[in-house]
């Protein structure tokens, strides 16, 4: 802006009635007390209110007024201004210089910073809208790429759930299978394990050892297979969601003490003490199918005694807290590697270790105890270190749980 | 050659005035009497707001008190993608919502995938395919679920298959009809390539060939054109074509 006072002027946006609404540039040092919500009329002299007047109702009426003296007191002395204004709506834009010059250089430089601003801003908008192109088409192009990948998606679930339900169908066609075939091999086993008892009984006398010897391994192997079968049965039931339970309040601590009485035999063919803890016998009524009990509980016991060396104890013992009875069975065995703990109660899992008397495993046995005790709403679970034996826990829910 | 530029101008006014327009007076699908119109509603409303599990919760509760699974996809799902649609041809949804609007609903059909899959398949088998680089699967994948509700075996090939895998899979699956899709017109000739692929193999001389969607809907003729056997509209009709042609074996 030129230093030449002639140039300098006012800017002001005013109201249809002349009340100062912005004071947009000013440049003559407006007295103090001309602020914002004063009017025109405070501004000029009091001699001037009628010019003042005409030259509002000039922009009001024709849109646009130029070049109109209006004398305005600036530092105590009335000085003329010259006025131009636009009407725009209900607002008047107004200027004014010493000058009537000077109004139209302050007017024309007033155009080139409004002229100045327009291209500053019409660069910026530009700027923005091929900035905003970019991003949508960028967005857009990931928009797409997103829903090819989510369609993929889509196709692979809808593939997976196809195969989920012919797995689902398969799995309930091995049961079938296994279920048939484990009862049509029931009956010829029994045959054959009666007659050979039969036969042990009526011609053993006459036989020599070396046939009596056969007939113990036909009796051996069919007793086996028959338990065998009987677990595949008991699988094939339980996978099929056939498992029913007759539960009734039991005596835990009897049904405890007459499965170790029954295992103390075998044990002590072994050599292997089965020591039943005092705790059992405090033991509260447990509701619970006792035959199922009595399978897990000679299920574990059996095993304990598999795998304790002759010479060796086994520990059974069971105590009640407020809600649960938890049954502890330890042995003195070689130990459970840790590779086969997490496999070690799914069916025909093959644990690594083999029964110190050469004893057979089937791989359903513990599968069939962790179902059982799972269907009672139990926990079942193990800790072994290796070489130090193992003990396995069951926790059953004194009462049904609903 | 004077007429060229005029005879150029024509042909595209014409095809201008062929393109649908898209008017702000398009109606809404959701029309009041329309079988669950509530629901279909709340469902939109669900994802337009963005909040895919209440729009599952709608459907899933929906089909616990017994509405057919097929009424969910016809109506529901169907009417609320059309919907979808129109709101972005007048924009009023955004692209982002458009998409997110599919997406959740091909995530919400996946949860009644246990329902779907569940009956015993003992009709035709079905392999089911749209053409590579096609956005919109939904539309055949829902027309494939439709086929399996209606006791078909079906196999949905993602748009990603090569037509060399496409005819593999005809030929494994022994599939009595192959549906194809296409949504817009510069796919029909990936379609027409499709189909010479499958015609060209020996094996594949039993299977019917079916084309959908829009290029089709707008050109009557056009399925005979690529060599198809037939077109069908929508899911329901495509089937009772299936049917027909799998039982005489005469091309329609």
């Amino acid at each position: 802006m030129s230093a030449h006072t002639d140039q300098q002027g006012i800017a002001l946006l005013c109201g249809a009635n002349g009340a100062v609404l912005r004071v947009i540039r000013d440049e003559l040092e407006l007295p103090d007390f001309f602020r914002v919500g004063h009017t025109l009329a405070e501004l000029v002299t009091a001699s001037a209110a009628d010019t003042l007047a005409a030259f509002l109702k000039v922009l009001a009426d024709r849109g646009a007024a130029f070049n109109w003296a209006l004398p305005v007191e600036i530092a105590g002395v009335a000085t003329p201004l010259y006025f131009a204004g636009v009407a725009e709506g209900d607002h008047f834009y107004l200027v004014a210089a010493r000058s009537s010059a000077g109004l139209a250089r302050f007017h024309e430089e007033l155009m080139l910073i409004n002229n100045e601003q327009t291209n500053a801003l019409r660069a910026a908008l530009k700027e923005l809208s091929v900035q905003q192109r970019h991003d949508a088409r960028r967005d857009s192009a990931l928009y797409e790429d997103l829903s090819l990948l989510n369609n993929e998606l889509a196709t692979l679930q809808r593939e997976m759930a196809k195969k989920n339900i012919e797995l689902e169908q398969l799995n309930a066609l091995k049961n079938e299978l296994l279920g048939m075939a484990a009862h049509d091999l029931r009956s010829p086993l029994g045959v054959i394990q009666n007659y050979s008892d039969f036969l042990e009984a009526d011609a053993g006398p006459q036989l020599s050892d070396e046939h009596r010897a056969f007939i113990s391994i036909i009796q051996r192997t069919s007793r086996f297979m028959l338990g065998l079968v009987d677990d595949l049965l008991d699988v094939t039931t339980i996978e099929a969601g056939r498992l029913t339970l007759d539960r009734q309040p039991s005596d835990l601590g009897r049904l405890l003490a007459d499965n170790v009485t029954l295992n103390r035999t075998l044990a002590a063919r072994k050599n292997i003490t089965i020591e039943l803890a005092t705790t059992v016998r405090s033991l509260p009524m447990v509701t619970l199918d006792a035959r199922r009990i009595e399978q897990v509980l000679n299920n574990l016991i059996g095993n304990a005694m598999k795998f304790a060396p002759p010479g060796s104890r086994v520990t059974v013992s069971a105590e009640a807290t407020a809600d649960a009875v938890m049954i502890r069975v330890t042995d003195q065995g070689p130990g459970i590697p840790a590779a086969d703990l997490p496999n070690l109660f799914k069916p025909f899992a093959k644990a690594t270790a083999r029964g110190t008397a050469g004893e057979k495993s089937t791989g359903l046995g513990l599968a069939i105890v962790g179902k059982v005790v799972a269907a009672h709403g139990g926990r079942i679970w193990v800790e072994s270190e290796l070489g130090k034996g193992a003990t396995f826990f069951v926790s059953l829910p004194i009462t049904t749980p609903v | 050659m004077d007429t060229q530029p005029d005879h150029a101008a024509d042909l595209s006014d014409a095809a201008l005035q062929a393109l649908p327009s898209p008017s702000a007076n398009a109606p809404s699908y959701l029309i009041q009497s329309a079988p669950l119109a509530a629901l279909t509603r709340d469902y939109l409303t669900a994802l337009l707001d963005g909040d895919r599990r209440q729009a599952s919760t709608l459907v899933l509760d929906a089909v616990a008190t017994g509405v057919p699974v097929k009424d969910i996809y016809l109506h529901v799902f169907q009417r609320a993608q059309y919907e979808v649609g129109r709101l972005w041809q007048i924009q009023d949804i955004s692209v982002a919502q458009e998409h997110y609007c599919t997406a959740a609903t091909q995530l919400i059909m996946s949860q009644l995938y246990p329902h779907i899959f569940a009956a015993a398949s003992m009709s035709g088998t079905l392999v089911a395919t749209c053409v590579s680089g096609d956005l919109h699967e939904i539309g055949v994948r829902m027309v494939a679920d439709f086929f399996e509700m209606e006791g078909w075996n079906t196999y949905y090939l993602g748009a990603n298959t090569p037509d060399a895998d496409v005819v593999a899979a005809v030929i494994e699956r022994q599939a009595d009809v192959l549906a194809i899709s296409a949504t817009i017109a510069t796919h029909v000739r990936a379609v027409s390539t499709l189909i010479e692929s499958v015609r060209a193999n020996e094996q594949c001389r039993a299977v019917r060939i079916l084309v959908g969607g829009y290029p089709f809907a707008v050109a009557p003729g056009l399925w005979r054109k690529i060599g198809a056997d037939g077109s069908a509209g929508d899911a329901q009709a495509a089937i009772v074509l299936a049917n027909q042609l799998r039982g005489s074996g005469i091309v329609s």
